[in-house]
């Protein structure tokens, strides 16, 4: 056998294993949510595949999906909009301007990061409480911005820092003030780097658990992640395609972003177009 | 417009670099002048350069345009480089890669607002006299280098500048398009009459385009003059070394004086030395000095008469000449021949010409 063809079978058992290995729960999960009948693990009766499950959780209004998914939506949304804006400018200051001490301060950012989400929600709980801000959208957004900020500007640093300086020196000498540069160069030339970490911040912020959990109450704030989780305390039992209907439909708005950004985002890594 | 410089110093105080990186450097660029800056790698001089296009505050002294100050340490002015009026290309031309070559070139007239059929014009005008108005609507990285920098340039022009600066703009071109860009270069800058400013490392770049050069070391300024000057009086043994191709060979020796004339020894061969050469020196019985030969004021010698008896080391054809190393006794010299028939290992008489050659005192080679 030659060593082309040895390579391709090696290539495409390798990552058939690991699509294998990464799809199946996936897989389960929707097949389990297309089911309609809760024995779905008994051999006994036959698979009928049918759409029940989702249009039960988008019609029953005591479920408040929709509402979930509108929550998580917006308080995503927001939080990466606000985060990846506040980080870019930081970027920007500190990968450009004479600001003393960038690395403590880059090093402090990671530091205030490395605190456990469950040291800070207890907290959290008694500021929003006194606020009287539970259940509302700013408890949420403000702390995932806080939250999302240190990563969203360490990866904004790498890529601000690979575009070269004399394009910002050619700016200043053309006409242009801070922030026009900032607007006119920059933010075009490092796009794709914006881009990816507008979509890694709205996953984070989407999957967020713990937080959701404790400073919402009901469908006026609560996310999807928190939503499904109750689904089972609403009906006394475990209702398991509806679980999975919900969850797979949570994945679809991270699936259309991925599906959307994609391309910018391995554009702006193979053709290099950050460099000029 | 005419450019002057007051005893600028720029001092870093960050980590890597500590110290001086200018120290007290004062000259004037007339208008409408070719003027190059010249000195190797880390001298400062595209510090220099950013501190008259203001992306750099000059630690003390004072830059002026015309009769304004636009910086100065003293009165506590910075014109912020937006309002400077001044045009640079970069080494790595800097073209914004966002943009295609229409729009790079617009870019400085979009900042000013300037109204569409102005900006058309502008534009068509700039990269016609660049010669790239079929690439107006290609993006930067698909152009080559040479194109790249035809890009830089015309919009370093689109909006006639004041004073138009050039930081090695042609040490990323291969040698051919280099020396080509070179002409066109000096050319354009005659056509359009700016004040230029341009820093190379390339001494010949220096000599070829300069109506005047400056040479830098360490951050100290080493000599102004035209190319000719610096190469026919060269002020001390450093600009001796660094302008002129291929450089001249320089000995620390000693002058002394046998009674009827001055004379130094080289590899332990004793030359004499024309009074007119030591007379700059004031009292020159026996002082150490810098001796200086150009490769071109060397010659052979084929008769036995008075010279030096050279052995040579390696040949090396240039075509119309050819640079031929040698060694008398433990110094080497090299010089410019015509003669093809010069073998490695051949052991010749050569004679330095002596009226041509440069005295230094050893003081004036630390600076």
């Amino acid at each position: 056998m030659s060593e082309d063809r040895m390579r391709m079978i090696l290539f495409l058992s390798g990552s058939s294993a690991m699509l294998l290995f990464c799809l199946t729960p996936f897989l389960y999960m929707v097949i389990i949510s297309l089911s309609g009948n809760p024995d779905f693990l008994s051999t006994k009766v036959s698979f009928e595949p049918n759409l029940d499950n989702y249009i039960l959780i988008l019609t029953n209004s005591t479920l408040h999906f929709p509402d979930y998914m509108l929550n998580s939506l917006i308080v995503s949304g927001m939080s990466a909009l606000i985060c990846v804006l506040t980080a870019s400018l930081a970027a920007y200051a500190i990968t450009r301007l004479p600001v003393p001490g960038k690395v403590f301060i880059l090093l402090f950012v990671l530091a205030v990061s490395m605190f456990p989400q469950i040291s800070l929600v207890g907290y959290l709980f008694k500021l929003m409480t006194n606020l009287g801000w539970i259940n509302t959208y700013r408890a949420l957004t403000l702390p995932y911005v806080a939250w999302i900020l240190p990563l969203s500007l360490w990866i904004l640093v790498s890529y601000f820092s690979q575009i070269p300086g004399e394009l910002d020196k050619a700016a200043l000498i053309d006409g242009c003030s801070r922030w026009q540069i900032l607007i006119k160069v920059i933010f075009p030339v490092a796009a794709p780097g914006i881009f990816s970490t507008l979509l890694l911040a709205f996953i984070f912020a989407f999957n967020e658990f713990l937080f959701a959990l404790m400073l919402t109450t009901d469908h006026g704030a609560r996310t999807i992640p928190v939503g499904i989780a109750s689904f089972q305390g609403l009906h006394g039992e475990l209702p398991w395609g509806t679980i999975m209907a919900a969850s797979t439909t949570a994945t679809i708005p991270l699936l259309i972003l991925t599906m959307v950004f994609q391309r910018r985002i391995i554009q702006g890594l193979t053709r290099g177009a950050v460099k000029g | 417009m005419r450019l002057r410089l007051v005893g600028i110093t720029k001092k870093f105080l960050s980590f890597r670099a500590r110290g001086a990186a200018l120290d007290g450097l004062s000259f004037e660029v007339k208008d409408g002048e070719f003027f190059v800056i010249v000195g190797p790698s880390g001298c400062g001089k595209s510090t220099l350069l950013n501190i008259i296009a203001g992306l750099e505050k000059p630690t003390e002294g004072e830059v002026w345009f015309d009769d304004k100050p636009v910086a100065s340490h003293k009165q506590g002015i910075f014109v912020s480089p937006r309002k400077r009026n001044v045009a640079m290309v970069f080494q790595s031309y800097a073209l914004y890669p966002h943009l295609n070559v229409f729009e790079n070139i617009a870019f400085p007239l979009r900042v000013t607002r300037l109204d569409k059929r102005q900006l058309d014009d502008s534009v068509r005008g700039a990269a016609d006299k660049m010669g790239i108005s079929h690439l107006l609507a290609v993006r930067p990285k698909e152009l080559s280098g040479g194109e790249r920098q035809r890009v830089a340039i015309a919009r370093a022009i689109v909006r006639q500048p004041n004073l138009f600066l050039l930081d090695e703009p042609l040490s990323n071109l291969d040698a051919r398009l280099r020396l080509a860009t070179r002409t066109e270069l000096k050319i354009l800058q005659r056509s359009l009459g700016v004040t230029t400013v341009y820093v190379t490392h390339d001494q010949v770049e220096a000599m070829t385009l300069g109506d005047k050069i400056a040479v830098i070391k360490s951050g100290r300024l080493q000599q102004v003059g035209t190319p000719m000057e610096l190469y026919d009086k060269p002020a001390n043994p450093f600009v001796a070394g660094f302008i002129g191709s291929p450089p001249m060979n320089i000995y620390e020796t000693r002058l002394t004086f046998d009674g009827t004339a001055a004379q130094v020894k080289i590899g332990g061969e004793t030359i004499q030395v024309p009074d007119s050469l030591c007379q700059p020196l004031g009292n020159f019985k026996d002082r150490d000095i810098v001796l200086g030969i150009r490769p071109e004021h060397v010659s052979l010698k084929p008769d036995a008469g008075p010279g030096l008896k050279a052995k040579i080391d390696s040949i090396e054809p240039l075509g119309r000449e050819t640079l031929v190393h040698l060694r008398v006794g433990s110094e080497s010299i090299s010089m410019l021949s015509t003669d093809t028939t010069l073998r490695e290992e051949d052991v010749v008489r050569i004679h330095p010409d002596m009226d041509k050659a440069h005295v230094f005192s050893l003081e004036s080679a630390g600076g």
